[in-house]
């Protein structure tokens, strides 16, 4: 308990920080993005659905309204804020990133970083903009849309990169990277019942995400478990770690490559929330040939664990996009494939399993400095063996369109 | 009327400096093509031509800058005299974060737009990597020239110096990729050349300098 007080706090502290430092820089960004959606009927998981998108209804949506604060408080030393409000589900303010960090001169061409707080592994190369979003598709992978749904670094994290350039100009650049954090103990919930999913929304600070209320939930032994995940949770008080290591030849080409493992027990429950074991690998690759042209792929593979061996599962997901900027456009186009994987666990009427692909085609214009329209379309075509025990069939394809407004501050 | 003033006597201060260079101290252009051991010219390589007897370095008045443009630095080579003074203009929108520590002189200040760093001053000889912390690939090089006969090379790998005494003079070559190993990176040991007339003289590097084209950077690079 006195961590949440401590989390919870803890953007205050910087804030206070951040004020009252008087060599403090400050300065705020944003965007806000609205549009036209032309979706797709299934229920969203969103509104305790099975569908895939974020959206089930046709017509104007808010899609993004977040601020960034970022502010030097001494040379080495700055903060970051990051506050979104979403209507997904319902009308919220809340922050989904808040650290400090501390980033002294390199000496001899190595470069020490330390961040603590809340943040996002740098596992990916999509979600690149401020407020960890993506400047290429409206709609974030499978991957990173679980990433932005469950996982997030409470905690604190070191790099220390060795720059090429300082070594008689080397191309290549590398960074080890390790990081210990809590509360995330309950990451893996939403892929066990809904599977990978398909959008931009991304968890608030003590924000809950919904999703169907399956009947194998409702009743004994998995009843205790309620039909919403507690993101930012700690069960059992077991820290959990990451470790990662980036490789860089010049800007041509950069691999990064994680490993995270949040060590919670899985037998421990309270106020319907499981600590759920999981781990994962994540390897991404950006390929750049030429200065417009981007080539991203992911590959990310793991396994969650709830109860004794009452939900255990394996997980994959892959993408690769490739993005092409010419002047003021920008074309995007994605291929994803996901799966979730049954592990012979206790409860074979509780069925995990799932499989899917997804392609999505973006554009985006920027207008000027501030604005930008865009178009996209989405279509999956998946399986999900929980839809049966809802009466619904196991296979689902759904598209949408989106045309957005966005407007950025800074 | 100050200004014009001021202006005026800048003009004439322009005038006799030209004149003093050219008529009353006769001087001679030395053309230097680089080029590395696979011929092919060398761009932003520093020759230094020293002399037998050590000039005296004027102190310069002109001032020298190593700016912040689309988050590179430009030039990625700054050859200035000892005791040159040199400004960071940033031109970017965005915040830079220039430092020296491990060179001869050290700093370090973060840099927007509006910023109006004063400029350091460079009072020993030798190099000065510069960096910027938020931005991990730009690197760039202050050359400190212990001569007032230097230049740098352009993409061609050119470089002409304006020699106003004759004689024979030490010829100095260095670039970011040539190894702090090899004592002379001249091929055929050529060390001294003697200079009496305009002449135009291609060095041979004993290493290859490949172009490292690393300058295509878009608004993404930074994560």
């Amino acid at each position: 308990m006195k961590s949440r007080r401590f989390l919870t706090r803890f953007p205050t502290v910087l804030l206070v920080l951040m004020a009252n430092s008087l060599a403090a820089k400050t300065t705020v960004s944003g965007i806000v993005q609205a549009g036209i959606i032309n979706a797709d009927s299934e229920t969203s998981f969103i509104e305790e659905g099975t569908g895939r998108f974020l959206h089930d209804e046709s017509g104007l949506s808010l899609n993004q309204a977040f601020i960034v604060i970022n502010s030097d408080i001494t040379d080495n030393v700055s903060a970051q804020i990051v506050a979104n409000h979403t209507i997904t589900p319902e009308s919220s303010t809340g922050l989904t990133q808040a650290f400090l960090s501390y980033k002294p001169i390199p000496f001899k061409g190595y470069n020490w970083q330390v961040k603590g707080g809340m943040f996002y592994p740098s596992i990916s190369f999509e979600n690149v903009d401020i407020g960890w979003t993506s400047p290429f598709a409206y709609t974030n992978s499978a991957i990173n849309t679980w990433i932005g749904e469950e996982i997030r670094i409470n905690g604190l994290e070191v790099k220390l990169t060795r720059k090429g350039k300082h070594f008689n100009n080397s191309p290549h650049s590398i960074s080890g990277i390790a990081g210990i954090y809590t509360r995330n103990d309950t990451a893996g919930t939403i892929l066990a019942w809904r599977g990978f999913s398909l959008h931009d929304k991304q968890t608030q600070l003590n924000e809950s995400l919904p999703f169907a209320n399956y009947p194998s939930i409702q009743t004994a032994p998995l009843d205790k478990q309620e039909n919403h995940v507690e993101v930012f949770r700690e069960e059992d008080g077991r820290p959990g770690y990451y470790v990662g290591a980036h490789w860089d030849y010049q800007r041509l080409s950069k691999v990064r490559y994680y490993y995270y493992d949040n060590q919670a027990d899985p037998l421990d429950v309270s106020d319907g929330q499981y600590a759920w074991r999981t781990k994962f690998h994540s390897l991404s690759w950006l390929y750049r040939p030429i200065k417009n042209v981007r080539f991203i792929t992911q590959y990310l593979t793991g396994s969650t664990l709830m109860g004794p061996n009452a939900v255990h599962l394996d997980y994959e997901a892959f993408f690769i996009l490739s993005s092409y900027k010419s002047g003021k456009h920008r074309f995007t186009a994605r291929i994803d494939k996901f799966g979730t994987y049954n592990k012979n666990d206790r409860l074979p009427e509780d069925d995990n399993a799932s499989s899917g692909k997804a392609l999505t085609i973006g554009w985006r214009y920027n207008i000027d400095k501030y604005w930008q329209v865009g178009a996209e379309w989405s279509g999956t075509k998946s399986t999900q063996e929980s839809r049966k025990q809802l009466g619904l069939d196991n296979d689902l394809d759904q598209n949408q369109w989106m045309a957005i407004l966005q407007y950025r501050y800074k | 009327m100050k200004y014009s003033i001021y202006s005026l006597s800048r003009y004439i201060s322009i005038v006799f400096f030209v004149l003093s260079n050219n008529v009353f101290a006769a001087e001679i252009t030395a053309s230097f093509t680089i080029v590395d051991s696979e011929k092919n010219p060398v761009e932003n390589a520093v020759v230094q031509l020293i002399g037998n007897h050590p000039l005296k370095t004027v102190s310069p008045k002109r001032s020298f800058q190593l700016s912040q443009r689309n988050k590179q630095f430009t030039p990625l080579v700054l050859t200035v005299p000892k005791g040159a003074s040199v400004s960071f203009p940033n031109y970017d929108d965005i915040q830079h974060h220039v430092y020296s520590f491990s060179g001869i002189k050290k700093f370090q200040f973060k840099l927007s737009k509006e910023s109006k760093e004063p400029p350091i001053t460079l009072d020993k000889a030798g190099i000065v990597p510069v960096g910027c912390n938020i931005h991990d690939w730009m690197l760039a090089y202050i050359v400190v020239a212990d001569t007032p006969f230097f230049a740098t090379t352009d993409s061609h790998g050119k470089a002409n110096i304006n020699v106003t005494n004759p004689g024979d003079y030490t010829i100095k070559i260095w670039h970011p990729q040539l190894s702090n190993t090899i004592k002379n990176p001249i091929k055929n040991n050529l060390t001294s050349i003697s200079i009496e007339k305009p002449f135009s003289q291609t060095i041979e590097l004993t290493q290859e300098i490949t172009s490292g084209d690393d300058t295509d950077i878009d608004e993404f690079d930074d994560y």
